[in-house]
């Protein structure tokens, strides 16, 4: 590079110009700082922008209102915000909303940890049999979409007070269900509860691993019961496990579209995230957007808070020791019940609620069961004017060979990219923490976890609604499906990516740059191969989650866009619930392949990618 | 009193054999280091002591009372044994202070405020770490936190106190002034200690008995100096001693009254006082013959080294050259074998330049190579 200096050096005030035009090609022409940089002008332009935007148009006069109010489009108003704070449809439009939003999330986060806490102490500590299967089939209980286990419960505990046919329940007991019991808090948080344990159980299992057994026994040796070492020992050492647990759990229960849409919106309960949705369908956007901003709000409040509860001092990464425990603690005349009441909860939880799908999938009438309503036109029949408004079975019917096509390009593309992302990202990150330029990246990228899917579908539908910058309009587009996803799981692509790259040492790459090797071809034959499994755990996380994405999307998909999801979404939405459970099923099938090949292909875990 | 007895304890991990027919006996007051690589069993053995581990037969007592019997199904738990544990990783609690970590145990035996107040500040005063009580061990350096980990397991006064390689997490100079400390602490609490090592020297300098295992088998069981001396079987003598002893391959030649004649490659030696140091050639002789295959073991302070031609020494070059300082490491070729030996203080030579050196008979010990077993004792010179 010095050359490059010395031959283009003129004299006199032309030198101190070109001099910092030298160090800014020089500063260019370093991999690591292009890639810098160029990441950083994307993510604020998919990231802080849209935050910008959003921001500032619930402070601007809408065309819509423009004309009654006679004041010019665009001028500074607060209406909005007083519309959503103080007026006569402030309680039912937000407040009773946000304590819905609220409560629920709490009392998933306490449901979720208690669960998953039980279950993973259950599994690494004691003498549980089956393990491998219980902790086998918990994780397939996050691969099942939340809102598919919302639709199980919906098809037993409807009642007929609603509308529609009567649930499985009171069809075969003839006691028709209380509205709580059908509809509302209580389904919604049970059916959350069921989906969200998950991350505390991974979590916490990984917690209770990391402490070595020698902690515990040498509680046993000094004459400590049981009860004491659990209580002094054990539970305080799994602490520092729960605030990321709650993290996640209140995060995600808070931002969660499809359960409350299935089990609330039918009788008016609405939380945040379904009030947004019910503002965009009323046209009444930037009162959506207003909602969006305060979900935002909260969920960073939640990490904010979450950071300053966990204590500096106490705060500890366990000294290993060799975990030498080959001794569980034994659950003698527990044993059965327990191992019971563990098979109960997987069968409800998991085992059910797919069977439910599979077989309301396979009735003619919804509502109905006896052997000769069974059918297997929703799967395979060609369309008959009598069934269904002529919709042909899902393996006969166009659209929804479309949408599978859309769902398999459009997950494989994010996948693809966000993964790549995360990994040169997180490449960034690892190397430059000292630098301002990698702790902002990393601040940058970690920004929509906070986003609430819903909320930041809102976002993109709004920005990119009109031309942007460089880019045209995106609005039915299929990029704009692909563009959101991909900002949305950065967060996790870039965590994986990070911790990945954190493992491998710096001299790897100083060896191979000292015999001269170029960045791009270090990165590509050494970095990349270490980090290998890393990086498929994430390629396999993303492809998973972007399959069951639903409120993500949604508000973005056109008919000719639309995905599986998507489309079981708006089967309900028109009554056609066998459509609905029929395709959820073939979604869930092809997660589960998707995720069997790959465990079997190479040894990539996703069970330990959720909770990271 | 506290004898420890343990009697054909086998224990297994699934299907692996970890312990095979162990016979051990630690008396009141012995400083015992189960000594061996790592995989050997010997942590196992500590973990059955202390009752962490069942074995699944045998039987292990305490004072005379059964404290593990697999036949009956009676096993006492760790904290009715009257011992305690120092883990390798020190188990310390992260989330106490060094205070709250030395008085765990105290406070599940309802101990008195003030008592246990007491007898953890005196348990941190011999451990020397008085002025740490309210850190937290991650705010203690590995050596410090060594020191909690040991006052946690004096402060209740056990009559055993068991120590799982306590000293390897321990950079080179702490370890050396550890040892030290233990040896002080050993006399100072009179009790039992039954220490695991992978280390030799270790175990040479602490303990008043060390017990050898290779691959869960007890090879032998004795005092520093018998170990030392005299190993049992090929593998302890090479496991023992830094720089390693010397073997030289050879047969047995001849056996007349007191004298055994050995035929080596680069000659014939002779031992005497056969009677006085026999450990089985006699047998071995009588069975084999002549010609039998022996293994003679001379440790390398054990040779002598000469710039001149002597009486009865044996000429070879010298390969290498190994100062350290206080002491001159040798390597000669002598026949097919490579020696060592080691010369006190600073000697001068010339690598290729022939030396002549002296095997001291009465030092070596003679092994049949088949088993690898001792038939003939090193005695003193």
């Amino acid at each position: 590079m010095g050359s490059i200096a010395e031959m283009t050096l003129p004299r006199g005030g032309g030198r101190k110009l070109s001099l910092q035009v030298n160090r800014l090609v020089n500063y260019i022409r370093n991999p690591q700082n292009l890639i810098s940089v160029i990441s950083i002008i994307l993510l604020l332009y998919l990231v802080a922008l849209p935050l910008w935007e959003i921001l500032s148009s619930t402070f601007q006069l809408q065309f819509r209102d423009a004309a009654k109010t006679g004041l010019p489009e665009g001028s500074l108003t607060l209406r909005y915000w007083s519309a959503t704070f103080a007026s006569s449809i402030s309680k039912a439009m937000f407040y009773k909303p946000l304590m819905n939003s609220l409560l629920i999330s709490l009392t998933v986060s306490v449901l979720g940890i208690t669960i998953g806490g039980v279950l993973a102490w259950l599994v690494s500590r004691t003498d549980l049999p089956m393990k491998k299967f219980f902790s086998f089939i918990l994780v397939v209980a996050y691969m099942v979409p939340s809102w598919c286990k919302a639709l199980a419960w919906e098809v037993i505990f409807k009642n007929n007070r609603i509308g529609g046919y009567p649930g499985m329940f009171q069809a075969v007991f003839g006691i028709s269900p209380p509205n709580w019991i059908s509809y509302g808090f209580f389904p919604i948080v049970v059916t959350l509860s069921l989906h969200y344990f998950v991350f505390s159980f991974l979590l916490i299992s990984s917690a209770l691993a990391s402490i070595g057994g020698d902690l515990e026994e040498m509680a046993e040796i000094t004459g400590a019961k049981r009860g004491l070492i659990l209580r002094k020992i054990t539970f305080p050492l799994v602490i520092p496990a729960i605030p990321p647990s709650f993290i996640l759990t209140f995060s995600k229960a808070i931002g969660s579209f499809g359960v409350p849409a299935f089990l609330g919106m039918k009788v008016n309960y609405y939380t945040l995230s379904t009030m947004i949705y019910a503002n965009i369908r009323n046209r009444m956007t930037t009162q959506a957007f207003t909602l969006g901003i305060v979900l935002i709000l909260v969920a960073s409040f939640t990490v904010y808070l979450n950071q300053k509860a966990i204590g500096k001092r106490k705060s500890f990464t366990t000294i290993g020791g060799k975990s030498t425990r080959k001794n569980f603690i034994k659950l003698k005349k527990l044993k059965p019940v327990i191992t019971l009441l563990v098979m109960a909860f997987v069968v409800f939880g998991v085992v059910l609620p797919l069977a439910v799908l599979v077989l309301q999938s396979v009735m003619l009438q919804p509502g109905v069961y006896s052997l000769d309503n069974l059918t297997l036109h929703f799967w395979i029949g060609e369309g008959n004017g009598a069934i269904a408004d002529g919709e042909a079975g899902i393996f006969h019917n166009p659209r929804i060979w479309k949408a599978l096509f859309n769902t398999l390009r459009l997950v494989t593309l994010v996948s693809l990219i966000a993964t790549v992302a995360g990994v040169l990202l997180g490449y960034i990150i690892s190397r430059g923490r000292k630098k301002l330029s990698g702790r902002f990246i990393e601040q940058i990228s970690f920004t929509p976890m906070l986003i609430p899917s819903i909320a930041m579908s809102t976002i993109y539908l709004s920005m990119f609604s009109k031309p942007q910058l460089f880019i045209p309009v995106l609005y039915g587009t299929f990029a704009l499906l692909v563009l959101i996803s991909i900002v949305k799981y950065l967060p996790f692509a870039v965590r994986s990516g990070t911790s990945s790259m954190m493992q491998i040492n710096t001299e790897l790459e100083e060896a191979a740059r000292i015999e001269g090797t170029p960045w791009v071809k270090s990165f590509v034959r050494l970095i990349l191969p270490l980090a290998k499994g890393g990086v498929f755990s994430a390629f396999l996380l993303i492809f998973i989650s972007g399959m069951k994405e639903l409120a993500l999307i949604m508000l973005l998909v056109t008919p000719e866009t639309s995905t599986l999801t998507s489309l079981t979404y708006s089967y309900t939405e028109s009554g056609y619930e066998q459509f609905s459970n029929a395709i959820t099923t073939l979604i869930i099938f092809i997660i589960i392949t998707v995720n069997f090949i790959a465990r079997r292909v190479s040894k990539a875990d996703i069970s330990k990618g959720i909770g990271g | 009193m506290s004898r420890i007895e343990l009697s054909k304890v086998n224990k297994y991990y699934d299907r692996e054999h970890i312990l095979k027919d162990v016979d051990l006996v630690i008396e009141q007051g012995d400083f015992m280091t189960l000594l061996g690589p790592s995989g050997c069993g010997k942590t196992t053995t500590l973990r059955v002591i202390s009752g962490l581990e069942n074995p699944q037969s045998g039987l292990v007592t305490i004072d005379g009372v059964a404290v593990a019997d697999p036949d009956k199904g009676k096993f006492a738990p760790p904290s009715k044994r009257n011992l305690n544990l120092v883990f390798q990783s020190y188990a310390l609690w992260p989330h106490m202070t060094v205070f709250e970590n030395v008085a765990f145990g105290l406070t599940v035996k309802k101990e008195a405020k003030s008592e246990i107040r007491e007898k953890v500040a005196g348990a941190l005063e011999k451990m020397q770490i008085g002025e740490y009580a309210e850190r937290y061990p991650s705010e203690l350096s590995g050596g410090q936190q060594q020191r909690v980990a040991i006052a946690r397991a004096i402060v209740s006064q056990p009559k055993i106190l068991l120590l799982d390689e306590p000293l390897s997490n321990l950079d080179a100079k702490l370890r050396v002034d550890m040892r030290a400390e233990l040896k002080r602490l050993h006399k100072d609490l009179n009790t039992t200690i039954i220490y695991v090592t992978h280390d030799q020297v270790e175990a040479l300098t602490l303990s008043s008995k060390i017990a050898v295992y290779f691959e869960g088998v007890l090879t032998q069981c004795n005092t520093p100096e018998e170990i030392y001396n005299n190993p049992s079987t090929l593998r302890v003598a090479e496991f023992i001693g830094n720089p390693k002893i010397n073997f030289l391959k050879g047969s047995l030649k001849s056996l007349s009254g007191d004298k055994l004649g050995v035929e080596c490659d680069f000659g014939a030696l002779e031992f005497g006082g056969v009677k006085g140091r026999d450990g089985g050639v006699a047998r071995l002789f009588e069975r084999e013959g002549a010609g039998c295959g022996v293994t003679l073991a001379i440790r390398p302070e054990d040779i002598l080294v000469s710039q001149k031609e002597m009486e009865g020494f044996f000429s070879c070059p010298v390969t290498s050259l190994l100062p350290a300082g206080s002491e001159t490491l040798l390597e000669l070729a002598l026949g097919d074998n490579q020696l060592m030996a080691k010369e006190i203080g600073q000697r001068r030579y010339e690598v290729g330049q022939t030396v002549w050196i002296g095997l001291k008979q009465n030092r070596m010990n003679v092994y049949e190579s088949a088993q690898g077993k001792l038939v003939l004792r090193a005695i003193e010179d």
